[in-house]
């Protein structure tokens, strides 16, 4: 009953919000998935992207006057569909609350592109799927316009459109009228995403953007008022009938994954034995083993719960870690593959003649993605295909684990999306696909599977920590004239689940980096053919040739470290290690330079993306020049002031930050508090201010909990942050007060297309996460301000400032 | 072993199957269907998972079904009912607690997961404290945890939200 009651909502969730699109319960890849008489929208084989050129994959318009959107990319709590919504209300001129998103599922009858990528990383919502979605909804509107004229006998030109209705000659028809529940077969001139070279057909109009009504206002995000009468459907709601509940049980967190056991296997998961004589005592639940790999289902999640927790299992234990107190010492000490990303100059001769010279190292620890909702799948694998319920930035990518696990081909594979909670990233849900598909697939029934608290802290896929030491020279004039920068850092371990290494699956190719190997154990020799994309990043945004454009002297060093846990990117993946590391010793400088630390970035900086974020993050703050540390306090609190900024760069999104912290320090505790933080974000063009202002305000609090306490913390033998005791984040006690500021472009506007991808229109740049980056070495730099003492080891717990203090002769002892 | 149970949820009694010690959350979500109250950590850490007992705050993660047996439970979904009969109005239609509708007009939730506890708990605190301080409202809400970085907005959705009953509501 229960089961069947679930069933019944989600079908008629997809029907009635899918445009038309039906689908019959949990039928997979058979006839009623198909095309439906009448159904607006494109109809297409399931599980294959439909052409992205074709403005049917994009828009629908259905018979009641509503506006079907298919978007291209995900939405996890960043308001983008509510700006995609405003961009297609803007061309298509119609209400922005006639638009809905119908239910995103690879299987219906409408599937959504994959092109570009559904998946939504690297602040790519906006940016990549944004200009797509304009020029489609400006070709519909060409065609509708032509529609129109055709009955109304009157020529396109003298027509007007308000609200999805055309005028002229003093008759009037709705697009309902005109297309409602057919396709519009056009093609989208001038977009050919698949081309080599760039396209010069003739594109429909755009809107100018003085005419713009909709898009750059403050239209309230459309999915909030469900989450607050808690009506949202969440991937954890989601029931299917004949469903089990399933729970992984695992080592109570992960060891070092890619150390291997004398017999090869992987250390952290050979399985010892298994007592199923343990749970017999709870009805209706079954172990399911295959390899390393044990699981149990029940019919009731309660005993799902129960039997995971009371089965006997012992597993090996191995120390092949360095517990975290040794962390640094041993990324430094592992196989790596350095690499040279910039030499210019010369810098040990510049060095040699310097003023003033500095070196320093800079520490950041791993750190958890750490959802409030573990992460959650439901799976349904049978013979011939598999359907995945499943949360997160995806998309499309979601295929990947279910195949790894089950071996189906992709055109089995059907993905439905739900949101979750925030992950801010895209991989801590694929180990849960893994396990929920694998688990279907032993058992022959739809799995549930939500990770426990412990799974998903002790067995997530970790943001990697990372060392840098660096030198920096000064000339006489206080400017910098060579910097040497050394760092390290392991690659992403993609592609790999802990399901698929305790059952010994081959990885298959990950689509979305092209690689099959990344961080895996293979990988330890460092021989790896596969260049990790953090190979690029491992200094050069946070203080790259934009933020320093005539350094006279610059090395860049990176090392790639073999992996000990698994881990992807998290929020600003490789952007807010050397963040941190980097503008820390900018400020090291302006100190040793005897300059205050605007005036001194001010003097370096004169780029139009990196400096208005400077001055505009100064100006919130009402920054007031001084050098920093050179009003010390003999008080026991006191109060400082840093500043800070960050770049991040994508094929299609550059964005820069900028943050100033302001800070109180207990020298006797050790405790820092961040009592405001001021920032300022320049993404492009914008679609919606309040949603930037939103993710800017969130950014700020998440960039604190990070550089104030988050640290994973591991002994020799396994992950001992296990929970939001023993891994601390933020608490609501601590935030600071937030003050933001967008900078908008309203003149940023691509007037043709530079490159196949790129569309002519205004150029939306993406706001998800590069503010992030910025606050850690705002908040360090304020700790200086305040203390004369230089953190240069995240997170600043108090026991870490309190140490350092006391190094440094300022801890209060009163 | 399963036992039959009446539980009192946002003013209806339902008849559940349980074992006595199941979490009132396992019901709340699997037996009843209910969002709003939803598994963060089952060890009463974090707060996605509260609902009002008897007007007061708790962790429905590891509360037993057993101990609720003759109290009044009010989830997410119940709010508006809750906020009619305390303001003794008896509109068919209830309209959003005060804390809802702060929680829209302030534009709160970034992906939502945790809002749940966050107004179960303001709305705990409301019916107690009427016009709540900074300190107050900080020291309330400390045991809910959030990770997308919506404290500061939540603050003001509170003040916001007490300001609207301090006039009598709308």
């Amino acid at each position: 009953m229960t089961g069947f009651m679930h069933e019944k909502e989600f079908s008629r969730k997809a029907f009635v919000k899918g445009g038309g699109a039906l689908i019959v319960g949990m039928s997979i890849l058979g006839g009623g998935l198909a095309g439906k008489a009448g159904a607006a929208g494109a109809v297409n084989a399931p599980n294959v992207s439909p052409d992205a050129t074709a403005v049917d994959t994009w828009l629908a318009i259905n018979a009641d006057d509503s506006v079907s959107l298919f978007t291209p990319k995900m939405d996890v709590g960043q308001g983008t569909w509510t700006g995609f919504k405003q961009i297609v209300a803007e061309e298509l001129d119609v209400a922005v609350s006639s638009i809905s998103i119908p239910l995103w599922d690879t299987g219906s009858a409408h599937p959504f592109t994959n092109n570009p990528p559904s998946q939504t990383t690297g602040s790519n919502g906006t940016a990549n799927g944004g200009p797509p979605l304009r020029q489609a909804a400006a070709q519909a509107r060409q065609v509708l316009l032509g529609l129109a004229s055709t009955q109304l006998g009157v020529p396109v030109a003298s027509l007007s459109v308000s609200a999805g209705a055309v005028s002229g000659g003093g008759k009037t028809v709705t697009y309902g009228q005109l297309l409602g529940g057919k396709l519009f077969n056009a093609k989208i001139a001038g977009f050919n995403p698949d081309a080599t070279t760039a396209a010069n057909a003739v594109v429909a109009p755009l809107k100018s953007v003085s005419e713009y009504k909709v898009v750059g206002t403050r239209v309230p995000r459309f999915d909030i008022p469900d989450m607050v009468t808690g009506t949202t459907t969440y991937v954890q709601n989601v029931r299917l009938a004949g469903m089990l509940h399933g729970r992984p049980v695992r080592p109570m967190g992960q060891a070092n994954l890619f150390a291997t056991t004398p017999e090869g296997g992987p250390a952290s998961a050979t399985l010892l034995s298994v007592d199923e004589s343990s749970i017999a005592h709870i009805a209706g639940a079954q172990v399911v083993r295959q390899g390393n790999f044990v699981g149990v289902v029940a019919p009731k999640e309660y005993d799902a719960i129960q039997a995971a927790a009371q089965l006997k299992v012992e597993w090996s234990n191995t120390d092949t870690l360095p517990g975290t107190g040794d962390q640094y010492n041993y990324i430094r000490s592992v196989p790596n593959r350095p690499a040279q990303i910039l030499n210019y100059g010369n810098v040990d001769t510049a060095f040699g003649s310097a003023a003033k010279t500095l070196a320093a190292t800079y520490e950041w620890p791993f750190q958890n993605h750490g959802p409030i909702g573990p992460c959650c799948a439901i799976a349904d694998v049978r013979p011939d295909g598999a359907t995945i319920f499943a949360p997160g930035q995806d998309g499309w990518a979601s295929q990947l684990p279910v195949q790894a696990v089950t071996g189906l081909p992709l055109s089995s594979i059907r993905v439905v999306w739900y949101p979750g909670a925030s992950t801010f990233n895209r991989s801590p849900n694929y180990p849960v696909m893994a396990d929920a598909a694998l688990m279907s697939q032993l058992v022959g029934k739809p799995v549930r599977v939500q990770w426990m608290r412990w799974d998903m802290h002790g067995w997530e896929l970790y943001g990697p920590n990372y060392v840098a030491d660096i030198r920096g020279a000064l000339d006489t004039n206080g400017k910098i004239l060579a910097y040497d920068f050394v760092s390290w850092l392991p690659p992403d371990a993609r592609g790999v689940y802990p399901a698929t290494n305790q059952t010994g699956t081959p990885v298959p190719p990950d689509a979305t980096s092209g690689s099959s190997t990344r961080g895996a154990p293979s990988y330890n020799g460092a021989t790896s053919n596969n260049a990790p994309s953090g190979g690029a990043r491992f200094e050069t945004f946070s203080t790259g040739d934009q933020y320093f454009p005539n350094l006279p002297n610059r090395r860049v060093t990176g090392n790639t470290v073999a992996n000990i846990f698994y881990t992807c990117p998290l929020r600003c993946p490789d952007v807010i290690q050397p963040s941190w590391a980097s503008e820390s010793m900018i400020d090291e400088l302006a100190h040793a330079a005897n300059m205050d630390a605007l005036a001194f970035r001010q003097a370096h900086c004169t780029h139009n993306g990196w400096r208005p974020v400077l001055d505009t993050a100064a100006k919130l703050a009402n920054w007031q020049p001084r050098v920093s540390a050179s009003q010390l306090s003999d008080e026991r609190v006191v109060t400082g002031r840093g500043i800070a900024i960050a770049g991040e760069n994508h094929a299609m999104s550059d964005i820069y930050s900028g943050v100033v912290a302001e800070v109180q320090v207990d020298r006797k505790t050790g405790k820092v508090t961040v009592t405001h933080l001021y920032g300022a974000m320049d993404s492009g063009f914008v679609v919606n201010p309040a949603s930037i202002e939103n993710q800017m305000a969130g950014m700020l609090t998440r960039g604190t909990s990070r550089t104030l306490l988050e640290e994973l913390t591991f002994s020799k033998q396994r992950v001992t942050g296990l929970d939001w005791v023993t891994y601390p984040i933020l608490r609501f006690k601590d935030h600071a007060a937030v003050t933001v500021q967008s900078i908008g472009h309203p003149d940023e506007v691509v007037s043709a297309a530079l490159s196949p991808q790129t569309i002519a229109g205004p150029r939306y740049r993406g706001a998800g996460e590069s503010l992030e980056a910025v606050v850690p070495p705002a908040i360090g730099n304020a700790v200086f301000d305040a203390t004369g003492v230089r953190m240069r080891q995240a997170p600043l717990t108090p026991a870490k400032v309190r140490e350092a203090l006391k190094a440094g002769g300022r801890l209060y002892t009163a | 072993m399963a036992s039959k149970l009446k539980i009192k949820v946002n003013g209806l009694v339902h008849s559940v199957s349980a074992s006595l010690d199941t979490p009132l959350l396992y019901v709340l979500h699997n037996e009843l269907h209910l969002h709003g109250p939803r598994f963060g950590c089952g060890l009463a850490q974090c707060g996605a998972c509260s609902v009002l007992l008897d007007g007061k705050e708790i962790r429905s993660c590891v509360t037993p079904v057993a101990a609720v047996s003759g109290r009044a439970v009010t989830t997410l979904e119940g709010l508006p009912a809750l906020y009619a009969q305390q303001r003794g109005t008896t509109a068919a239609t209830p309209v959003l607690h005060p804390i809802q509708q702060a929680w829209i007009d302030v534009q709160v939730p970034h992906c939502g997961y945790c809002q749940n506890g966050m107004m179960i708990q303001a709305a705990d605190l409301l019916s107690t404290t009427k016009n709540p301080t900074e300190d107050q409202i900080r020291t309330a809400m400390n045991g809910h945890l959030c990770r997308c970085g919506t404290y500061p907005r939540i603050l003001s959705a509170i003040q916001q939200a007490a300001s609207v009953i301090a006039k009598g509501g709308k």
